[in-house]
């Protein structure tokens, strides 16, 4: 900046003067102006040169013209630097994309956070993106596989290096005796247990499917586990052990879906168990263990805990606000659902059973 | 197709709540709150008996138990969508007063948003504003208790256009130091409201309760601990900046906030109160006041 510099204060900055000192909110910030400050600010019109301002205000001050012009100098590059005054360059942009990068999961831990991971991936889901990491490079190589129409060419920037979801594996493979599980999780939550690589990026796919663009398809995420026998399905809440809930409906004929979070089309009534709206190739996950197919199954009723009803479904599968899922969306479907499937105590195993056994017997009359 | 708030609220009316308090207006949030403790309602009801008003609300604010007998969790929600799911019902309570205040800062979109208290003498609204922990609340409920009457410990709102401040007059919450003003929790909500301190300002001195006022005095308040009592008058443009970090939206509507603001401390007498003892710190001010 010099003498001749032709300041010009913002227009539309958002301020109020009382007694001389102005206090100017401009983005996000609060900035005070003393009383010559704030003189300085209003001769900053666009036409009158540093130079000028000074010749202008030293009358005012009673100070001879070289100190109004340091002064004045000072000032003008104290609001400068607090970019209150419009830059000669300065272009407007407008519309840029708005892709907002998933992060602080509820729930996320500080030793997630500093965990060693061998391979990050940065995903583009729709309007947002998401970091994934594995510790295992047989997941790594199958998330590339399944998954490559959305990883982006260049590695997460610098700080974004927290994974939104991580899958980590065992250190390897015991010759005997139960195998060690892969987990999927996010922060401290497991998401999903599976005894193969391929179950555990079956399970990230349909995960982050569910933070995709699914309003346009009609579709809405919905926190519950889908179940099925007899190709009709039930969504119940999220068992508190869900390894053995899993074996117990497994021993009844019901196939249990990966995660207890699902997809649903409402004006359907079916649950979309899978990754819709992502383009993920399943070839490379035909080895994974036996597990519910993706596709589409009639819903055939609600399971809730206690005295069943519409308005109990509602609070049972109430959409989180604070779980980066667009929450409007989910309570659209979760309402539609509620006043139209059936809503059913499904306090255990034996009632899941028997509801998914009854309807699969209508449901085949039926058809 | 009806409108989805409509049948969500269909749906929560047919649930089988065991309590709800009146519609309460808390400032343009119009809100009913339910839950399935009935003691939870009551206690409730009575700490916003002063925003109590007919008919139906326009959001349904709840918390109910959820989870299962083995693992208990208590839920908040608003209108359909989960706010809070908590194993402590405390944990659980708290958040649905501190919501409920949010929602009411959040919705309230024809008034001028202050974090502060306020109190009045007739007409001459006394203006507190000040971060959490300045002493807000604590010296707006020694000035209620002295005679002064109650408009809001947390949310001033203030017209734009008549200056004129909208009474928000939740109960107070209070610290250690005035905990004997607050009602006993009631039986069997120990838990649920932990080691809160809530009062309504009916309970610290019946018909408390200010109708609008006009700010003619602003405080602004710092506790130290083991500082005696100063109260100092500061010119109107020290004042301005202090009282404009506390307005809320500024985002939103700076110019109209920061032109309302800078009206009101103009118009006002402006103070700084530093002290570390209540008592000392209300006879000072209720001095100036008179």
């Amino acid at each position: 900046m010099t003498t001749a510099t032709v300041p010009r204060a913002r227009a539309g900055v958002p301020a109020a003067t009382v007694d001389g000192t102005t206090v100017i909110h401009w983005q996000g910030r609060l900035h005070t102006l003393d009383p010559v400050a704030t003189l300085v600010w209003r001769c900053c019109d666009g036409e009158a040169t540093v130079d000028e301002i000074a010749a202008d205000l030293a009358p005012a001050f009673s100070v001879p013209v070289e100190r109004a012009r340091r002064d004045v100098g000072a000032a003008v590059a104290e609001l400068s630097r607090l970019d209150l005054l419009a830059r000669p360059d300065e272009v407007v942009t407008s519309g840029a994309p708005d892709v907002r990068r998933l992060a602080d999961p509820p729930g996320s831990c500080a030793s997630c956070a500093e965990r060693e991971w061998s391979s990050h991936f940065e995903l583009q889901l729709g309007r947002r993106r998401a970091v994934v990491a594995t510790d295992r490079d047989a997941v790594a190589a199958l998330i590339c596989d399944t998954l490559a129409a959305h990883v982006l060419d260049e590695p997460p920037s610098p700080g974004a290096d927290t994974p939104f979801v991580g899958i980590s594996g065992p250190e390897a493979l015991p010759d005997r005796g139960p195998r060690a599980l892969y987990l999927l999780h996010r922060g401290d939550t497991v998401l999903a247990r599976s005894r193969d690589a391929a179950g555990a990026v079956r399970a990230l796919a349909a995960y982050l499917a569910t933070f995709g663009d699914l309003a346009p398809l009609g579709l809405a995420p919905l926190d519950g586990l889908v179940v099925v026998a007899g190709g009709v399905g039930m969504i119940v809440p999220a068992p508190d052990e869900p390894v053995r809930f899993g074996h117990e409906l497994a021993d009844r004929g019901v196939a249990v879906a990966d995660l207890a979070v699902t997809i649903v089309d409402a004006a359907s009534r079916e649950a979309v168990v899978g990754a819709p709206g992502l383009r993920a190739d399943e070839r490379a996950l035909a080895g994974a263990a036996p597990a519910l197919g993706w596709g589409r199954y009639p819903l055939a009723a609600l399971g809730v805990r206690g005295a069943p009803s519409p308005s109990r479904a509602l609070l049972t599968y109430a959409p989180d606000r604070d779980d980066l899922r667009d929450a409007d969306v989910g309570l659209a479907a979760l309402v539609t659902l509620a006043e139209s499937v059936a809503v059913v105590d499904s306090p255990s195993p034996d009632s899941v059973a028997a509801v998914l056994h009854r309807a699969g017997r209508l449901h085949r009359t039926e058809h | 197709m009806v409108d989805v708030g409509l049948r969500v609220r269909r749906l929560l009316d047919a649930y089988a709540w065991a309590g709800s308090t009146a519609r309460l207006r808390l400032l343009d949030f119009d809100v009913v709150m339910r839950s399935d403790d009935a003691r939870v309602a009551a206690l409730l009801d009575e700490l916003y008996a002063p925003l109590a008003g007919a008919g139906e609300a326009e959001h349904v604010l709840a918390l109910h138990a959820a989870g299962t007998s083995a693992h208990p969790r208590w839920e908040v929600n608003l209108d359909g969508v989960r706010l809070l799911r908590s194993r402590a019902a405390s944990i659980a309570f708290r958040h649905l007063l501190w919501e409920a205040n949010q929602q009411a800062i959040t919705r309230t979109q024809g008034a001028v948003l202050i974090h502060a208290a306020a109190v009045a003498d007739g007409e001459r609204a006394v203006v507190l504003p000040g971060p959490m922990g300045a002493g807000k609340s604590t010296l707006a409920a020694v000035l209620v208790q002295s005679g002064l009457a109650y408009l809001t410990d947390e949310v001033v709102a203030i017209d734009p256009e008549s200056g004129t401040i909208r009474p928000y007059p939740k109960y107070l919450s209070l610290g250690p130091a005035l905990a004997a003003l607050a009602p006993p929790a009631p039986a069997g909500l120990e838990t649920v409201l932990g080691d809160q301190h809530l009062a309504p300002a009916t309970a610290i001195r019946p018909g408390a309760v200010s109708g609008p006022a006009r700010p003619a005095v602003v405080v602004l308040p710092r506790y130290e601990p083991g500082a005696d009592a100063r109260l100092e008058a500061v010119p109107a443009a020290e004042a301005f900046p202090a009282v404009a970090r506390h307005v809320f939206h500024l985002d939103r509507r700076g110019d109209e906030a920061l032109a309302t603001v800078a009206a009101m401390v103009a118009s006002c007498v402006c103070y700084r109160l530093v002290s570390g003892d209540v008592a000392a710190a209300r006879d000072a001010l209720l001095g100036a006041l008179r």
